[in-house]
């Protein structure tokens, strides 16, 4: 498959075969050989199949080989006559990112950053399969897949001003506690408040360079400052979640006649009964990912408080998730539609005066977070008028694998890449050796070029970039 | 090995091959220890049954390999060996045997995918690869 030059960082699949729309690739030229390309092509081109999707098959700049939807693919679908897909959202529903502000500058931090990295390490558990040693009951976890955020902060795990700063205030309303089997309960049911293995991690960092100052200021960060960044989602929970409802659309897409160019696309019309149990299932998920994150973050400020005293706190900048589907307005062809936007390794990045931002946020559009690999920088962006334009403002999630897991594993030396890291004055406590180096910084894309092709190609600005300190690995 | 692991660059990709489907399942139950690292040898000390029933044949590869995740992931269950395995259609029942409490497993594995999964013979051997997502 052919790609052809349609902008800056821009790469048009034109419609071939059973493609009811183009697919769109957001590269830099340099950067499309990292790409998988063929892969990628392959899976945008099979996305751009699937009943009722609007616009265009989107692979956003840190894109790579996924199963079904590449990672970093967004696709938007009718709300009234397209399908809804397990597979775009993947399992690990609402895997997301917050990011807290912390009231010192990393200079202080330094003083005590082995202290600090060591109380993360023990305050929040992480690591293959980590849990709490707290089950909670289906009964005790349905307020939580019903209330997201908010129920941790009810139970005291932050403050109400925490949820302003979070993606729909903490919790999404469409979540239908009674969807979830009882086995999916059963699997998250010890999980809450856990980091988990993979690429989820804590890292303390440095606000190394701002951008835009007027707009990191309205995000409460500056050059110096330290601030700690959360990336973990709805645990066994949402795997579960996704694995039943893959099962149950691969019947149902039989049944209404949707033919599938990849099982893992297995879908249902938004509208169907099936459709809309994923939907409220999704959505108990999510909130079940909002509130793990709640409660790590207190965890964290526990931390902190402990190492630094009193005046270390934390305040919230942002909480977004970039594995998920959500039902929103966007213009098309010059008339608001109701899409169901599937975002899989995606951000929404809504722009100033988006109706749906905090009220902190209506005049810049909500941080976007991008976090980068371990040793590298992490961003803070923020959307565009044209991302809702071209985007159905949508932006990357992080830097992107370039290398699998099992290479990275057998290529790197994960005592070596500690001793790197740890000359380049980063901290890193893991759960697992083989973990970390699958996790090391040549096994991804360069976060920047990544958040470049973002900034040149107009779907988000630059606003602060962060430099690690110190990494707590799952 | 009646499996081969091969990359995939978000995930792992298991290569399965069996003389015949329920071969192919043991296989994939094989395939699921490597990965996690689990040591078959532990003495077993239970009895799990497994019943399934999928959409078709691929599905049910799929399903087995998730009802295993989800026992050892999730219930702490240690397998060691499969006792019986029956499949009739597009259903499934087996027995397995297994320790409780057993030691964690070295690696989480979400799911098997149903990326790009298919079942195809070559010269009297079904060959199957499957997706983890990691």
């Amino acid at each position: 498959m052919k790609l052809q030059k349609n902008g800056e960082c821009r790469w048009l699949l034109p419609r071939s075969g059973a493609m009811l729309v183009p697919g769109e690739i957001f590269a830099l030229p340099d950067m499309l050989s990292a790409l998988d390309t063929d892969k990628v092509t392959g899976q945008v081109a099979n996305v751009a199949c699937l009943p009722g999707i609007i616009g265009a098959a989107l692979a956003m700049p840190d894109a790579h080989w996924g199963y079904g939807f590449p990672i970093g693919g967004v696709a938007a679908m009718d709300a009234a006559e397209g399908v809804i897909s397990p597979g775009g959202v993947g399992y690990d529903i609402s895997c997301g990112v917050r990011l807290l502000a912390c009231t010192l500058d990393a200079a202080d931090i330094k003083k005590k950053l082995s202290e600090i990295a060591d109380a993360l390490y023990k305050a929040v558990p992480s690591g293959v399969g980590s849990e709490t040693g707290n089950r909670l009951s289906e009964n005790e976890l349905r307020p939580v897949c019903e209330k997201g955020a908010r129920w941790a902060v009810e139970k005291g795990f932050g403050e109400a001003a925490d949820l302003e700063c979070c993606e729909d205030e903490g919790a999404t309303a469409q979540a239908d506690a009674s969807a979830p089997s009882a086995r999916a309960y059963e699997r998250g049911a010890a999980q809450l408040g856990t980091l988990g293995s993979g690429n989820h991690f804590i890292e303390v960092q440095e606000v190394s360079e701002i951008f835009d100052a007027k707009t990191a200021e309205v995000f409460g960060l500056h050059r110096g400052q330290a601030v700690v960044l959360v990336h973990t989602g709805s645990r066994g929970f949402g795997y579960q979640i996704c694995d039943e409802y893959v099962r149950l659309m691969l019947t149902a897409a039989r049944r209404y006649g949707i033919s599938l160019p990849d099982r893992q696309l297995a879908c249902a019309p938004v509208n169907s009964p099936e459709g809309k149990k994923y939907f409220g299932a999704m959505c108990a998920a999510s909130n079940y990912a909002r509130a793990n994150r709640q409660m790590i973050a207190y965890a964290i400020r526990g931390a902190f408080r402990r190492v630094f005293g009193a005046s270390a706190a934390l305040a919230p900048v942002y909480d977004v998730s970039h594995n998920i589907a959500k039902m929103e307005t966007h213009i098309v062809a010059g008339t608001p539609k109701k899409l169901c936007v599937h975002r899989k390794g995606a951000t929404r990045a809504f722009a100033a005066g988006h109706p749906d931002l905090p009220a902190r946020y209506k005049n810049t559009g909500h941080p976007v977070l991008v976090p980068g690999s371990m040793g590298t920088s992490s961003y803070v962006l923020v959307g565009t008028a044209r991302a809702a334009e071209i985007t159905f403002a949508s932006v990357c999630h992080g830097a992107g694998r370039a290398m699998s897991r099992t290479k990275a594993a057998g290529c790197v030396d994960a005592r070596d890449l500690r001793r790197e890291l740890s000359g380049m004055c980063i901290e890193v406590r893991c759960a697992s050796m083989r973990g970390l180096a699958e996790e090391a910084p040549c096994a991804y894309k360069d976060v920047s070029g990544v958040v470049e092709t973002c900034r040149i190609s107009g779907i988000a600005a630059k606003v602060a970039r962060m430099k690690p300190l110190a990494v707590i690995k799952g | 090995m009646p499996f081969k692991i091969s990359e995939h660059t978000a995930d792992l990709r298991v290569e399965l091959e069996g003389r015949s489907f329920e071969e192919l399942l043991l296989s994939g139950f094989l395939a699921v220890l490597e990965v996690l690292e689990i040591d078959a040898s532990s003495p077993a000390v239970e009895r799990v049954e497994i019943n399934l029933r999928s959409c078709d044949r691929e599905g049910l590869l799929a399903d087995w390999l998730n009802e295993l995740l989800f026992h050892i992931q999730t219930r702490g269950l240690h397998f060691a060996c499969v006792e019986k395995l029956q499949i009739d259609g597009d259903e499934l029942k087996a027995v397995l045997c297994a320790a409780k409490g057993g030691v964690k497993p070295a690696f989480e594995i979400k799911a098997a995918t149903q990326h790009e999964l298919k079942i195809e013979e070559t010269e009297g051997v079904l060959h199957a690869a499957v997706v983890f997502d990691l």
